[in-house]
């Protein structure tokens, strides 16, 4: 067990501190010249996760390493500049893929508005199981985000239209092991009701 | 469902929908055109032939950053809202907003696509959308709206010569309608006639030809058929788009 006072594992995603966009905006502040020391300052990130990150970003080409003359620490340069957002990066360079199917189910249903989770399926560019789809849906309108136009009505065979009406922004709301709905767009939590 | 396992090469999105691999090729084009080329284009279209679904399906694949316009925006508006889509915090001034959303397009290379585009067709916004895209440098903007749309833009020669491609949308064909079928009637076997009658009495258009599928799963459901065939045709309810002719004596 783990003691009470450090808790162990990466925190909810409502309750984390500064990550990746934090640690890309100060390392932009200097693009030339960017040092763990100096983005750990700026964020408060602890100096091994801006180390990991810095490396990820190297090994994903948009930073590159400057040689530092031996006992110096070394420093970064920034090659490719992605705009605001962070780059979400693995260590070894390649694209974090993790929330691609939320992301693009909550674009298909901003672009329609009106829709059953069948259409949010093929509105999508990639392969989105039908209990994904289904599932984020319902977990969507417990939380509010949603207002059922048909109900679903399994003995004629048809299944439930929604409407979106909380188009919060780009970002797609996600659903929280602890039973709870964080919109990265505002910060706001709401709980998924109706006991999922 | 156990007896549609045969069918296991279903069309599973959009994708294989002319108007959708259309929009995808001119986004391609504008995307990755020599230097010195114009980096602009427009997708016009009649109302309902699927311009809207074909942007959101790009969208998804190429990263884009779509927002659909509406009448009652100011030059404001538009700005906050191309902000928000991007995701990157909106300027105290219009001014600001465009170098904010020029700075993040250059950036990252997403593509701009603007719905429901004949609605910019004022000075104003004209004048945003030249500011947009020379201080994004010349990145792919996506103009989509109704079939007039070029000819509307004529009037503003700025924003008309730096129009790379012009695509219409092109009315859908048998094939789409049996790609529709599939995808919003799956359960139902639907023959090749009932298909071909379906895309007559929707004049093509990819909206009355959903609208009709939806009749035909109606009338597929009331009577507890999983096959509709030609002798079917004559009990379907067609919507063929017209407004009912005044009824006599009143």
């Amino acid at each position: 067990m783990a003691p009470a006072s450090k808790p162990m594992g990466r925190r909810p995603a409502d309750k984390a501190s500064a990550g990746r966009q934090e640690m890309w905006h100060a390392l932009k502040r200097t693009p030339e010249e960017i040092t763990v020391t100096a983005v750990a300052e700026a964020t408060g990130v602890h100096r091994s996760t801006v180390l990991r990150y810095l490396n990820a970003l190297t090994a994903g080409g948009y930073l590159e390493a400057i040689p530092a003359p031996a006992g110096m620490p070394g420093s970064w340069r920034l090659i490719r500049d992605v705009g605001y957002h962070a780059p979400r990066v693995r260590a070894d360079g390649s694209a974090v893929t993790q929330g691609e199917i939320t992301a693009q189910i909550w674009q298909a249903m901003i672009g329609l508005k009106r829709f059953d989770f069948r259409e949010l399926m093929q509105g999508a560019s990639i392969d989105i199981p039908e209990a994904t789809a289904k599932d984020y849906c319902k977990r969507l309108l417990a939380a509010g985000y949603l207002r059922v136009l048909v109900k679903a009505d399994p003995h004629a065979g048809r299944i439930a239209r929604y409407q979106l009406i909380r188009p919060s922004g780009p970002a797609a709301p996600q659903i929280q092991r602890v039973r709870q709905v964080y919109d990265p767009n505002t910060g706001a939590v709401y709980p998924a009701e109706g006991g999922l | 469902m156990l007896d549609g396992m045969e069918k296991i090469n279903l069309v599973k999105n959009v994708a294989p929908l002319r108007n959708v691999m259309l929009l995808g090729a001119v986004i391609r084009q504008v995307q990755y055109r020599d230097e010195g080329m114009p980096g602009m284009a427009c997708f016009h279209g009649f109302s309902g032939y699927g311009k809207s679904q074909a942007a959101l399906y790009n969208t998804q694949a190429t990263g884009a950053c779509w927002v659909e316009i509406k009448s009652v925006w100011t030059r404001k508006h538009l700005v906050e809202k191309i902000c928000h889509a991007l995701g990157i915090p909106v300027g105290r001034t219009v001014a600001d907003s465009v170098e904010n959303i020029g700075e993040e397009l250059s950036k990252s290379g997403r593509p701009l696509l603007l719905d429901e585009a004949h609605i910019l067709c004022t000075d104003g916004m004209m004048k945003l959308l030249h500011d947009i895209y020379e201080s994004s440098l010349g990145s792919p903007i996506v103009l989509i709206g109704e079939e007039m749309l070029p000819q509307s833009l004529a009037r503003w020669e700025r924003v008309h010569n730096r129009i790379l491609v012009w695509e219409p949308a092109q009315p859908a064909d048998l094939r789409e309608v049996g790609i529709l079928a599939q995808l919003k009637c799956p359960e139902l076997q639907i023959s090749e006639e009932v298909l071909t009658k379906v895309l007559v009495e929707s004049q093509a258009v990819a909206r009355r030809i959903v609208t009709n599928l939806h009749q035909i799963k109606d009338y597929a459901r009331t009577e507890g058929k999983a096959e509709i065939t030609a002798a079917d045709v004559p009990h379907i309810r067609w919507q063929i788009g017209k407004a009912p002719s005044p009824r006599g004596g009143m």
